[in-house]
């Protein structure tokens, strides 16, 4: 349960933060790209009011999110930024000014691996990244193709490489962080369980200990009782033997300070639902 | 809860002198129907003098007297709060007494106070509940 309230508030956040830097990042761009000629604003104006749409969303969804909606919303994000890139890379590619090509890409398949909701998701992403900008070259006219620098735009498989080992790195990480909290949550259920048992077997104790004696006690003062108190002495001998099972919980629950003085606590707890007494 | 001035205190059952009447049981336990039991069970079935009390308070009260018990056998938790059966083996350690002390407890071996009574050399520990036969041996053994 905490495992996966830890995955899905990591989905959410995750998603939050790509949809915000869709926002940000696009509108900054379109900043730097005002003086490119005949540079649409539909593109950037798309991407960034999807960004805020789903920043939107997601905060009204906060308390009913999950990790499926927010890998929907990362991969939603993505679809906007991918498409707004292929038109505005075009742009600068034909706008004869020295630019270096496919920035928004490479940097989309570094920033997939520390925001992605899931393997999968964030892998698509990062492909996603890569072939835009692969696609978008060979779309291009072969004399602007030669304008570019000497590897692209094969560098940004490059780029995918890392950001896809980094996701995988970041998700196991996550997945370890997880496991090990589902570890401890279930030790201190364990713990929890066994001092309540030993508690319960510890307040037995002293009414059983009044039964033994005082079924000898009538055992001596009156011999008629034997029947009756040999059946009495066997189930006292049973709840004893149930006593001792529980002897495997003495180890599990490790005592805390102030902890010692059971009868003070024991009837603080819904456990009996009867009046305090002593023990 | 017990009367702290009122001890749980058996009548001799011999008219003589004898050991019954100057080498008694004590026994500290802070509940009252198995003080009580305890008492009478002691009296009536080991045919030995036992003076039950139910705090560390009520033991101190009694002084000098509770030095005189062949055996003391002490719970180890007094109720919540209080003085413990280790504090009440102390008490009687520092007034001199030589004689065998047992504690009694409900707890886990593993509880605080147990630990704790366990690194007490002298001193044994059995967990309740006791049969009487163990009784009859931890009397029979304070006797001798």
């Amino acid at each position: 349960m905490l495992s996966r309230d830890l995955a899905t508030r990591h989905a959410w956040r995750g998603a939050f933060v790509a949809a915000a830097l869709n926002a940000t990042g696009m509108t900054v761009d379109f900043l730097l790209a005002r003086d490119i000629p005949a540079m649409p604003i539909y593109p950037y104006a798309m991407s960034a009011l999807v960004g805020i749409s789903l920043i939107v969303f997601l905060l009204i969804r906060r308390q009913r999110t999950t990790v499926r909606l927010g890998s929907a919303v990362f991969l939603t994000n993505t679809a906007a930024i991918l498409v707004a890139l292929w038109i505005t890379s075009g742009y600068w590619a034909t706008s004869g000014r020295a630019w270096t090509p496919f920035q928004a890409n490479k940097l989309g398949t570094l920033a997939v691996p520390a925001l992605a909701p899931q393997l999968g998701v964030g892998l698509a992403a990062i492909a996603g990244f890569a072939a835009t900008a692969i696609g978008k070259f060979y779309v291009l006219e072969p004399e602007i193709q030669r304008g570019f620098p000497v590897g692209e735009p094969w560098f940004i498989l490059i780029y995918a490489l890392f950001g896809a080992v980094l996701l995988v790195y970041r998700l196991r990480g996550m997945a370890l962080e997880r496991e090990m909290l589902r570890v401890q949550a279930e030790a201190a259920g364990t713990e929890r369980l066994a001092r309540t048992v030993l508690r319960l077997r510890d307040y037995t104790n002293t009414p059983l200990q009044t039964i033994t004696f005082t079924t000898e006690l009538l055992r001596a003062k009156n011999h008629d009782l034997k029947p009756i108190l040999d059946r009495l002495e066997r189930a006292v001998d049973k709840l004893t033997e149930l006593g001792h099972a529980l002897n495997t919980y003495e180890n599990a629950h490790k005592w805390s300070p102030g902890e010692e003085s059971l009868d003070a606590t024991i009837m603080d707890e819904p456990l009996f639902g009867s009046e305090p007494q002593s023990r | 809860m017990s009367n702290p001035t009122s001890p749980t205190v058996s009548p001799p059952h011999h008219d003589s002198e004898s050991e019954i009447d100057t080498q008694f049981m004590l026994f500290v336990e802070d509940n009252d129907d198995l003080r009580e039991t305890f008492v009478e069970l002691v009296t009536v079935v080991l045919e030995r003098r036992c003076i039950g009390v139910g705090s560390y308070e009520e033991l101190v009260a009694l002084g000098e007297e509770a030095l005189g018990c062949s055996v003391a056998i002490l719970d180890i938790n007094l109720g919540p709060h209080r003085r413990s059966g280790i504090d009440a083996y102390a008490w009687l350690r520092d007034k001199g007494y030589m004689g065998r002390i047992v504690f009694l407890t409900g707890h886990a071996s593993t509880h605080p106070l147990v630990v704790e009574a366990k690194r007490i050399g002298d001193a044994e520990i059995f967990s309740k509940p006791i049969d009487p036969d163990r009784l009859r041996s931890i009397v029979e053994g304070g006797r001798q």
